[in-house]
């Protein structure tokens, strides 16, 4: 297979706790070839993210069946991933489950309202950040501040939580 | 008991008026036969809107507390967060209190100190062995906060601790993988060290009470950050600099928080002379926080070119100095290995339950 076949492939792998590909999440970096080698780069969207043995153990087990007996490595390239590498059909899928991207004004995924307060610092995952949206009420999470201050300090003056 | 009314006319009403409304109590009604009391309802309460549905029930049919059953409807827990509207009312009350306070909140916000020119390249050595120290504080660190997130009655400040302890892990994994360590070897590092060959910070054995652990965790942020900085100037690796910039903006968020706690510790009246007595005491011992002596180093000596190590506990006294009642020594002091008492001993303690429970080869 070529590394780019190779990379459709790593690239349909999802995440473990949303639906979405790690192409379009833009954790996937890059797939190279030598030999009987493939080298996987990925980038986590957090240093602590809890999920980076999961991924990689589904990475190996696509490639494991997509090109059987070829040695997989795998290079995190830590504080590599940015909230602009999420794709626009990313950005899509994760807005269809209810969370947004950072890196502009967040906007409500329900109801595309502006009027939104972050609710604290941190959120259930350490990769999101809780909002409000006052104009429908829903609850949502903002995906990815690593390496993108801006987002933080996007709404600081009226800020909840804690 | 409960009390059972005897009016075997009365009728309690209940209607939906919209399918997004819950079912709601609307009144009572009186009919002397049970046949016609639902006719008599939908006249009485659904006459002027539509309904979705419509509950008519005989009050000596209900089951409802007599004046002495009060006592065994209040709440059964102390803790907000089960109840069932708490995250709305919560978030309600946030919103409020964040367009009232304005900017008053925001003082003394993070500002980390301005960089300085320094000689370039001058002490990288030193600054590998100050970061493998650091990774050492930062693992302590998040296991004790890893312990407490079952603590609070309070979600939020549980997240953020869990979140905060979380990544200090993950930080101290990510120093030890940037100095060129493999997962092996970097559990071997953490697991299989003997307490006495560990170079905390004398401030780790601190990490016991609740103002004393915000006053370590701010420390412990305030000198990643510091050396993140540093280091940002001096590391022409990209890969390394993407790593520590991730690494720094993740620690200014702990900072941030660890400075709200230190502020409204310091701000209540209940918790002011406590909390004024732990960070005196803890910055007082935070003298060595940037004292690692060399790999393979005499003990107590400080790294070899100590001009490093003044410059960022300048920058570090910038940072946690303001605080009530810094005791923050003047100069650096050299760590000394050994220490961490039982905040080092419970973690080392516990990671090896943890690792023994596994099967044989997960932790190769």
């Amino acid at each position: 297979m070529t590394p780019d076949q190779l990379a459709d492939v790593v690239g349909a792998v999802t995440d473990p706790e949303i639906d979405v590909t790690l192409r379009q999440l833009g954790v996937l970096r890059s797939v190279s070839l030598t030999d009987d080698r493939i080298q996987v780069n990925l980038a986590p969207t957090r240093l602590g993210c809890p999920g980076l043995g999961e991924i990689a153990r589904r990475v190996r087990s696509a490639l494991a069946d997509a090109a059987p007996g070829q040695e997989v490595e795998i290079v995190w390239e830590r504080g590599a991933w940015q909230p602009a590498a999420v794709t626009p059909a990313g950005r899509d899928v994760l807005r269809m489950a209810g969370y947004r991207v950072a890196g502009a004004d967040p906007r409500c995924p329900y109801c595309g309202g502006e009027d939104v307060m972050r609710a604290g610092r941190f959120g259930g995952s350490v990769c999101k950040v809780p909002y409000d949206c006052r104009a429908c009420g829903s609850l949502f999470d903002v995906i990815g501040t690593a390496g993108c201050s801006a987002a933080l300090a996007t709404s600081h003056s009226r800020q909840g939580g804690s | 008991m409960p009390h059972i009314p005897t009016d075997t006319d009365v009728y309690e009403v209940f209607a939906q008026h919209g399918s997004s409304t819950p079912l709601n109590h609307v009144g009572s009604i009186v009919s002397p036969r049970r046949d016609t009391a639902w006719h008599l309802a939908k006249e009485t309460y659904g006459r002027r809107d539509d309904l979705v549905t419509l509950w008519v029930v005989r009050r000596d049919d209900m089951i409802v507390p007599s004046a002495e059953d009060r006592g065994l409807l209040a709440a059964k827990t102390r803790m907000p967060h089960r109840q069932p509207g708490f995250p709305t009312a919560r978030r309600r009350d946030r919103a409020a209190a964040a367009e009232t306070a304005g900017s008053a909140s925001q003082v003394r916000d993070s500002a980390p100190a301005a960089h300085r020119d320094e000689a370039p390249g001058a002490g990288e050595a030193g600054l590998a062995d100050l970061w493998l120290a650091l990774a050492d504080d930062l693992f302590v660190l998040g296991n004790r906060l890893g312990e407490r997130i079952c603590d609070y009655i309070d979600v939020e400040e549980a997240l953020a601790v869990g979140s905060i302890g979380q990544e200090a892990l993950a930080h101290a994994g990510t120093i030890l993988t940037l100095r060129g360590f493999d997962q092996p070897a970097v559990d071997a590092w953490f697991f299989d060290r003997a307490q006495e060959q560990w170079q905390v910070s004398r401030v780790i054995e601190r990490i016991t009470d609740w103002p004393s652990t915000v006053a370590c965790g701010l420390v412990v942020a305030a000198a990643v950050t510091v050396l993140a900085e540093q280091t940002a100037q001096v590391e022409t690796d990209a890969a390394q600099l993407s790593a520590i910039a991730a690494v720094r903006e993740e620690q200014l968020v702990h900072l941030d928080h660890w400075r709200r706690w230190a502020r409204a510790l310091s701000d209540w009246p209940e918790t002011r002379a406590e909390f004024t007595r732990a960070y005196a005491e803890v910055t007082e011992l935070a003298g060595d926080v940037f004292g690692a002596r060399p790999q393979g180093g005499p003990a107590g000596a400080l790294p070899g070119d100590p001009a490093p190590a003044a410059t960022l506990h300048e920058r570090l006294a910038a940072l946690v100095g303001g605080g009530p009642g810094s005791q923050l020594p003047e100069h650096p002091l050299p760590r000394t290995a050994g220490l961490g008492g039982s905040a080092l001993a419970h973690s080392l303690a516990q990671g090896r339950v943890v690792r023994d429970a596994y099967a044989p080869g997960v932790f190769s």
